[in-house]
């Protein structure tokens, strides 16, 4: 792949330091975490006016379940750093690899989440029994939908970086962009393990 | 693009604030039907607030089916100038004009169903009215996969935008991404009857509307800089051309 100047010009010398990814994947990720962020301060708000149903709503909760799914996203977070590093380096086919990885984990998060909505339903706990179980669903699959939108960009970066030594510099902002979004999804979700599996 | 194409873009552009003007006016000042109302409410309530506001409610209905309409110019608007930015894929543009159409249809659904809800309302049973008032706020809420999609194909044309200087800024094409994100949780409204996960609840209605209207007019004045600035249209005009001559002289050369 070659950097053709135009490129180098909009992104500006690899060496520098600089934020990760391009800006205006900035505005994508603080946007969606002020969402993320009104949706939680919605969750404690009816939390305050339901406190019986939420109540019974955490005690119903798994808290080893939960933790496992922590730990599959903080791998697969970790996975996408070291990934990110073998591609700055030029270390392809590692960061192929890693980048695997990453969606391995994401999948199993998503069969553990799936396997827990499969347990609540068959304990009567749908969208519609309490408002802790419409919060529960509604921002757990919000949440998982941006899990697999991640791992469909992630499988994107990792068939971009097959038959290439280098990246161009934009390209390479873009692969950040996708790095800095699955650390967001992490982020979150982590939130949400304390809001839903930790607080009783 | 001849001068006379570049007033009617112009004029299309402007439609985009018409638009955000005439729901404004409309379901705001004069149906008075924001902030939206529960759906956990007696049939007798809904049947009472259509009957208080019976004109402000028609008009407003009416100011809406031409605010619907208006997102078919700015949609095909944003699609002519968005073609530019990503004359490669011309699916974006068409996958824009498919979604503009279906939302401003669903706009003229909704404003009919909010219409026929205050036209009736007192001389029917209060249930029709309660289940129109319901159709009304679930024809907001629940088609939001249109408008994710129309965000998307947006988006997606302005960062493949790989110019020097881009038709519209980089930070535009993830901003679409976002709105589009926020009608996600759109057909949850279907689910709950209050709280908020309800049609007047804080993920369904309050996020992707003031997203939706925020995008509008976030746009609204790129798309006039793009339109303004000349460089891109010339350039992309003499890339065309000598595209085309190129292409022709091959297959002249290949025959």
């Amino acid at each position: 792949m070659t950097i053709t100047d135009s490129e180098n010009r909009r992104a500006g010398p690899d060496s520098s330091p600089h934020a990760p990814a391009e800006a205006g994947t900035w505005v994508f990720i603080l946007g969606d975490l002020t969402i993320f962020a009104l949706m939680f301060g919605a969750f404690i708000w009816s939390r305050a006016d339901h406190e019986v149903d939420f109540l019974a709503g955490h005690h119903a909760m798994s808290r080893t379940s939960g933790a496992l799914m922590t730990l599959t996203l903080l791998v697969s977070s970790l996975a996408v750093v070291l990934a990110v590093e073998r591609i700055r380096a030029g270390v392809m086919r590692s960061a192929r690899r890693l980048l695997f990885l990453a969606i391995a984990c994401g999948s199993l998060f998503g069969v553990l989440k799936a396997v827990e909505y499969h347990d609540k339903f068959s304990h009567g706990h749908d969208l519609v029994a309490s408002q802790f179980w419409a919060f529960y669903f509604g921002l757990t699959g919000i949440h998982l939908a941006h899990v697999l939108i991640g791992m469909i960009a992630l499988g994107v970066v990792a068939s971009s970086t097959r038959g290439r030594s280098r990246l161009a510099p934009r390209r390479l902002r873009l692969v950040e962009g996708v790095a800095v979004f699955w650390h967001m999804v992490d982020a979150v979700w982590i939130v949400l393990f304390a809001l839903f599996y930790l607080v009783r | 693009m001849s001068g006379m194409d570049r007033q009617i873009l112009k004029v299309c552009t402007l439609t985009g604030a018409l638009l955000s003007v005439l729901y404004g006016c409309g379901v705001l000042l004069f149906a008075r039907m924001i902030p939206v109302n529960s759906p956990l409410r007696s049939a007798t309530e809904v049947v009472g607030e259509y009957q208080a506001h019976e004109t402000g409610i028609r008009v407003g209905m009416a100011l809406v089916m031409f605010g619907g309409a208006m997102m078919l110019t700015w949609g095909a608007a944003l699609a002519t100038l968005t073609r530019r930015a990503a004359p490669r894929h011309p699916i974006l543009f068409h996958i824009q004009m498919a979604a503009a159409v279906t939302a401003g249809m669903n706009g003229v659904m909704l404003c009919l169903t909010g219409a026929l809800a205050s036209f009736r309302a007192g001389e029917v049973s209060e249930e029709i009215t309660l289940v129109l008032n319901d159709l009304f706020w679930l024809l907001w809420v629940f088609p939001g996969a249109t408008f994710e999609i129309w965000c998307i194909a947006a988006g997606t044309a302005i960062l493949l935008d790989g110019r020097d200087r881009p038709v519209f800024p980089r930070w535009s094409g993830y901003f679409s991404l976002l709105v589009a994100f926020s009608f996600l949780p759109g057909f949850l409204g279907i689910f709950a009857k209050e709280g908020v996960l309800a049609y007047n609840g804080l993920l369904p209605w309050w996020i992707p509307t003031v997203l939706f209207f925020l995008w509008v007019t976030v746009m609204d004045p790129l798309m006039h800089r793009a339109i303004r600035d000349e460089a891109w249209l010339v350039e992309d005009l003499v890339h065309s051309d000598a595209s085309s001559l190129d292409t022709s002289s091959a297959q002249r050369a290949g025959a």
